[in-house]
């Protein structure tokens, strides 16, 4: 029923060629799925704050948003459970600021990274009322988003919190960097600190509005 | 006929030959040859030869053959004319069968005026408006990217992201409606982003075609909007090396580029001169090619874009083979390119969008460098191509292309990886490797029917790394077509009727379980075209094309999901789409006299399924802030438009040019209009023809020129979707002259360009980058051409 194939030694030789052809196009090289990375994440900011009047009165204050295989943030949201800060008034805490990316392993300290790229980088605090929209914590409702921040922060913030940033990096004229910083308190009150890292190549001069946004997070802070 | 002879050949020393041939012998002799490009090498279809003594006119073939039968020996005065060439008379004395090939030098008085192809030689259809710039009309695009040096045609746009990177527009669409043909291979780089440009060296192309509306027929799916054919010159088969040298230098940007390509051959006869002795080596030619372009920050009115340099490095090379009726070609190319995008369009988040729009100006330094940083986009395109074409008895030919392509695309973020262990690696890797296998059986033209049937396949594979923008996959593709056409004395009638199979196989990992997922889709079509020319008389030529198109989703319409830095967005692709298909009907008039010349056409494109990206009204947060998201969505849609442009010569040495394009492109599933639509246009431009200098032989064919571009605002767009309203109606002025300068034997083509003249400031809706900066300023071009 079935009839042999019969090829004569050319033919034998073209088919062999063909298959090899065939065979060799297709290798399956993308067949093998690659890990997503994504070279400048950064997922973890932290606030180490420390009462300047009492080495024993320090607490940590962290803001989380991990990725997931596609390089693109966790369903859940940021995880900002721990992103509180309970301060006392009219005190004078000193202020680091940490940063990770989670998604290396080991898990790469991104602040240290920052601080030898100073000259470019730029943090920017802005104490905000509870009642102003803010990314984090999670907005309910209406999607609205904080402006840039205006440079000099205006005055007056119903949160009644000062910050000043200490380190400066190496541009001819040293401009203020933020990984530490000084937090005065005043009265009793309560709201959000914004927190956020601008990149600036090439234009940093000390105001938020140059360059692009790195990292942009909120902690709830209560002074009583 | 005599009498005529002896009236016209007064000047010829030899009058005496043709009264000693005595009355009443038999005249059967012939004079053929064949007519081409003196720069080129290519045949020019369509030259008109006429035998002043005879009256007898006659027009090169397809091939450029020309044949005279049934002339007396003696001398004859043979004048050649052709658009775009300068006439040419030649004194022939026909003794026995007579050949005289002869080359036509481009026209000066041409420069600058995008001509129809008159037999449109290059095109499988002849019912669709096709536009070609070639000759000296390409000249004046040199050193520009393939995009830019297209948007002088009527119906056709660029779509821009900042200065160094343009996409074809053709009727409203673009990217993957749009297919590119390669020197006959179908461009295949990545087309995943509006930021993802052609790549290729229109330096190759000795003429860049544009067919308008849905030509899917002879190319396969894609070619919803229409196909740019880039094409390369025939390879020479005269004896002799030639070759070209071009230098273009640019104030904005002071960009510079340098192409230079050489050829020859060993003929595979005598009679093109190429002697006897070389054995196997007769037929063989060949070319190199190469292009070096390199530019520095762009300019605005006011200010410079910072980090908007570019580099690009490209080689091409040749080889043919024509032996007996086998005619092989080898071709391979490499395409490197290294573009700076504007360090202004680094966004964190759509905040940072809104303050760049809130902004006159941007706020990067304003200061003018060659050095390209992040972020930039680095590609490396590799083309090989064999073709083999078997000429049968009777005209017929076999065709056969077997094509691989490499496209490796990497694009640098704006900074280094934090981690200093990952070196300076880019942001996003793809690299696409495609093999195309073409056949085609094509019969020969001359006769009143003619047929042209053909298979293709092809099959691809993509790999990613570092960031997720689509995933690994896997494509297989198959095609068969059949197109046929009656050439009639008025009307000439054609069709087709095409099959399409495609299957894509993605392989990522699923986002919740962690595991490798290998979703498979299929898609098939049938597609199919009908037209016809109708020669009115008078000069008048009337088109008509009825088409359908297709096109699969893409697998960044299917899986895409992340973040679009440059445009502060967030797309998601969509698993369940299906395929988009298109309807085209275009009509066009075209009349051609002898002082006016002009082409009015019409068309209707009705996409069923057509693929976008959707506001979803919602935001993503991402560390940095939030970015709206974006989803791949399918709507029907309506693109109608017209094209009309006009030359009129009131006297030789004045033309004026006019040309208008419009279009309506609009969403009817939701009632809105497509984003990204081209606003209408209107180009007038005037050139006079200085002529020769008086001092014979020195200057020649030199001309000034005034063009103006008006750019109305796009009123059309949809109501949401879009950051910025569209930007304000726009006026630029140009100007140009040009001359060609004989030194000897040598041949100087020099002209002078200004686009913006006034340094007018401007954005465009088409350029993405829009939000972040004004348009280019005014740029002075210099170009020079030496043949040899």
């Amino acid at each position: 029923m079935f009839s042999t194939l019969n090829l004569t030694p050319t033919a034998r030789f073209w088919a062999g060629a063909l298959l090899l052809t065939g065979l060799a196009g297709c290798n399956k090289d993308e067949e093998v799925v690659s890990p997503s990375v994504a070279n400048e994440a950064i997922t973890t900011l932290t606030l180490t704050v420390t009462n300047a009047a009492s080495a024993t009165d320090t607490q940590t204050a962290t803001w989380e948003q991990l990725l997931d295989s596609k390089g693109n943030p966790v369903a859940s949201g940021p995880d900002v459970s721990k992103a509180n800060l309970n301060l006392k008034p009219n005190t004078t805490y000193n202020v680091t600021v940490g940063l990770l990316d989670k998604t290396q392993t080991p898990t790469f300290d991104v602040g240290a990274e920052i601080k030898e790229r100073a000259n470019i980088h730029s943090f920017f605090f802005q104490p905000l009322p509870t009642t102003q929209a803010l990314i984090i914590p999670a907005p309910t409702g209406a999607d609205t988003y904080p402006l840039p921040i205006p440079t000099p922060v205006p005055a007056g913030n119903p949160l009644n919190l000062t910050v000043t940033r200490i380190d400066t990096d190496n541009n001819k004229t040293p401009l203020p960097v933020g990984l530490t910083d000084t937090f005065v308190t005043g009265a009793a009150s309560t709201g959000y600190l914004r927190v956020v890292l601008r990149h600036q190549p090439n234009v940093k001069d000390g105001t938020f509005a140059p360059g692009s946004t790195d990292f942009d997070a909120g902690f709830k802070v209560t002074i009583q | 006929m005599l009498l005529a002879a002896l009236l016209f050949s007064g000047a010829m020393p030899r009058l005496g030959l043709a009264q000693v041939t005595p009355a009443g012998a038999t005249c059967a002799l012939s004079l053929a040859g064949r007519i081409i490009d003196q720069r080129t090498g290519e045949p020019l279809p369509g030259a008109v030869l006429r035998l002043a003594e005879t009256g007898t006119a006659e027009a090169a073939d397809p091939d450029g053959h020309y044949h005279f039968h049934q002339l007396c020996a003696g001398p004859y005065h043979l004048h050649i004319s052709f658009v775009g060439y300068a006439e040419q008379v030649l004194a022939v004395e026909v003794r026995g069968a007579t050949t005289r090939d002869i080359k036509l030098k481009a026209d000066a008085r041409q420069l600058g005026e995008v001509r129809v192809a008159g037999e449109r030689a290059t095109v499988p259809l002849i019912s669709q408006s096709q536009t070609t710039l070639s000759g000296q009309a390409l000249q004046q695009t040199r050193g520009r990217s393939l995009a830019e040096s297209l948007t002088g045609i009527t119906g056709v746009y660029s779509i821009q992201t900042g200065p160094t990177i343009a996409k074809p527009v053709i009727h409203g669409l673009y990217g993957n409606r749009v297919l590119i043909l390669n020197n006959g291979v179908r461009q295949e780089g990545q087309q995943w982003a509006l930021d993802h440009a052609p790549e290729i060296d229109p330096f190759t192309a000795t003429r860049l075609s544009v067919i308008k509306g849905a030509a899917s027929i002879r190319y396969g799916a894609d070619a919803i909007g229409g196909v740019v054919l880039v094409e390369p010159a025939a390879l020479p088969d005269t004896a002799g090396v030639g070759g070209e040298v071009n230098l273009v230098g640019m104030t904005n940007g002071r960009l510079g580029a340098a192409s230079a390509f050489v050829q020859g051959a060993v003929p595979a006869d005598t009679v093109r001169g190429g002697g006897r002795g070389l054995g196997l080596l007769h037929g063989l030619s060949y070319r190199v090619q190469g292009t070096l372009r390199r530019a520095g920050n762009s300019r605005s009115a006011t200010y410079y874009l910072a980090n908007t340099g570019l580099e690009e490095r490209n080689y091409s090379l040749a080889l043919g083979y024509h032996r007996g009726i086998v005619n092989t070609e080898l071709f391979f190319s490499r395409f490197d390119t290294k573009l700076g995008i504007f360090a202004g369009s680094e966004t964190g988040s759509v905040n940072d969008l809104r303050a760049a729009i809130a902004r006159d100006r941007p706020l990067t330094p304003d200061q003018f460098t060659y050095a390209i940083g992040r972020p930039y986009q680095a590609v490396v395109h590799q083309l090989f191509k064999a073709k083999a074409t078997v000429g049968l008895p009777g005209g017929d030919r076999v065709e056969a292309v077997f094509a691989r392509q490499t496209d490796a695309r990497s694009e640098y973020g704006s900074q280094l990886p934090y981690n200093p262990a990952l070196g300076d690696v880019p942001d996003l890797f793809l690299s696409l490797t495609s093999h195309t296998l073409d056949v085609a059986y094509v019969t020969a033209a001359a006769r009143p029917w003619s047929a042209t049937a053909g298979l293709a396949g092809n099959t691809q594979a993509n790999i990613r790394e570092y960031q997720y923008l689509i995933p690994n996959f896997r494509n297989y593709g198959a095609g068969a077509y059949v197109l046929g056409r009656h050439r009639g004395e008025r009307l000439t009638l054609e069709g087709g009727l095409r099959y399409d199979y495609r299957w894509l196989r993605a392989f990522l990992t699923d986002v919740t379980t962690g595991r490798i997922i290998q979703p498979t889709t299929v898609y098939q079509a049938l597609t199919g075209t009908l037209g016809g020319a109708l020669a009115l008389g008078h000069g008048l030529t009337l088109t008509t094309n009825l088409a359908t198109a297709w096109r699969p989703p893409t697998v960044n319409e299917l899986y895409a999901a992340g973040v679009h830095q440059s445009a502060a967005s967030y797309e998601e692709g969509n698993a369940s789409l299906t395929k988009e298909q298109a309807y085209n009907a275009s009509a066009s008039l075209l009349y051609s006299g002898e002082k006016l010349e002009g082409e009015v056409g019409g068309y209707v494109n009705y996409i069923r399924n057509y693929l976008y990206l959707a506001p979803a009204q919602r935001y993503i947060r991402t560390v940095r802030g939030a970015y709206p998201v974006f989803d791949y969505t399918q709507a029907d849609a309506l693109f109608k438009g017209l094209d009309a442009r006009l030359s009129y010569r009131p006297f030789s040495r004045l033309t004026l040019t006019s040309s208008l394009s419009l279009l309506w492109a609009y969403k009817l599933t939701t009632n809105d209009y497509l984003i990204y639509a081209p606003p209408n246009r209107w180009q007038n431009g005037l050139r006079l023809n200085l002529g020769d200098a008086a001092s014979p032989g020195r200057l020649r064919g030199s001309y000034v020129g005034l063009s103006n571009l008006l750019v109305a605002r796009q009123n059309r767009t949809p109501a949401s979707g879009d950051y910025a309203p569209a930007p304000a109606a726009y006026n630029l002025w140009g100007a140009e002259a040009g001359t060609i300068l004989h030194a000897g034997h040598q041949v100087f083509d020099v002209s002078l360009t200004a686009s913006n003249l006034f340094n007018r400031e401007y954005r465009d809706y088409l350029n993405r980058f829009r939000y972040y900066t004004a348009d280019v300023g005014q740029n002075i071009q210099l170009r020079l051409r030496v043949p040899f």
